[in-house]
């Protein structure tokens, strides 16, 4: 069942990870040292997969139009 | 797909990310579904994937290998000027890429070889960052060296089928091709990077003919 409110607060989560990911990606990019890889594997990695699933979830679980949910009639 | 290239992408789906958690409102439009699902489904991972091949294949250079300090020496040992030197003649005349020299050697030629090279660069991070490193000289092999390895290229080749100290003794080109007598034995080419003696021999200066 979708649950009423906060798409757009778990699209904005979502995106701060993306963003934060992204950004560590850049930088292991940029920095060639063989650690440097590692940490764009795995926290890069992380932060991008897990705000990937985070909007995912949200388009699959929140209702994204709350207003609706909350003044629309009941079907009984 | 070059780095700069990666990067500028990178930047402009960090930019488009930015956009929708400062205005996430404009998910409510269509077009906004649309951008949001593009900035972050589709954008971020193409750049995950693109980054993590970007750095696989970074990490098969001879630069690569040579960024961590202990490595140097092995890297010296490349500029060795002495044809019995197997590392230092190969890297020399090309008998390897030279860019990705260290990589050519030490990957493992059978299924999941790069893998599993990967994962033995994984535990020399763990050793330098966690453990005490041992010596330069001290650094062994984590298995022996596979003759599969050097027959990926020298197999079939007419230096190797027909040489002399090879077809010496019929047994040893079968002993070698199965793997039964190493090629880097003692009084074979035994003489690999040895880099505990680099002090006292001559160095080759690439370019200064």
């Amino acid at each position: 069942m979708k649950r009423p409110w906060h798409f757009q607060r778990k699209l904005q989560t979502s995106g701060m990870l993306v963003l934060l990911g992204l950004s560590v990606e850049a930088v292991c990019l940029l920095w060639s040292r063989p650690i440097a890889f590692v940490i764009l594997a795995s926290v890069g990695g992380l932060l991008v997969v897990a705000g990937v699933l985070l909007f995912l979830y949200s388009l699959a679980f929140v209702d994204s139009h709350p207003e609706v949910s909350k003044t629309a009639p009941s079907p009984s | 797909m070059p780095t700069s290239a990666i990067v500028v992408l990178i930047l402009f789906s960090a930019l488009l990310a930015g956009v929708l958690v400062l205005r996430p409102a404009i998910t409510l439009h269509a077009g906004g579904k649309i951008l949001a699902f593009g900035v972050l489904f589709f954008l971020p991972l193409f750049c995950l994937l693109a980054g993590m091949d970007n750095e696989m294949e970074r990490s098969k250079s001879t630069a690569f290998c040579l960024s961590c300090h202990i490595m140097e020496p092995y890297g010296k040992s490349l500029h060795v000027d002495d044809a019995n030197y197997l590392a230092a003649a190969h890297f020399q005349n090309h008998r390897v890429p030279a860019d990705e020299a260290c990589y050519t050697c030490h990957t493992n030629y059978a299924m999941f070889g790069s893998f599993k090279a990967k994962l033995g660069g994984l535990r020399h991070l763990y050793v330098h960052y966690l453990k005490t490193e041992p010596r330069p000289e001290d650094i062994k092999l984590h298995e022996p060296y596979n003759n599969r390895e050097c027959l990926h290229c020298h197999l079939g080749a007419r230096s190797f089928e027909q040489g002399a100290v090879h077809n010496a003794d019929p047994d040893t080109l079968p002993a070698v091709k199965t793997n039964k007598l190493s090629c880097v034995s003692s009084g074979c080419h035994n003489v690999v990077h040895n880099v505990g003696t680099l002090d006292k021999v001559k160095l080759w200066n690439e370019g200064m003919q």
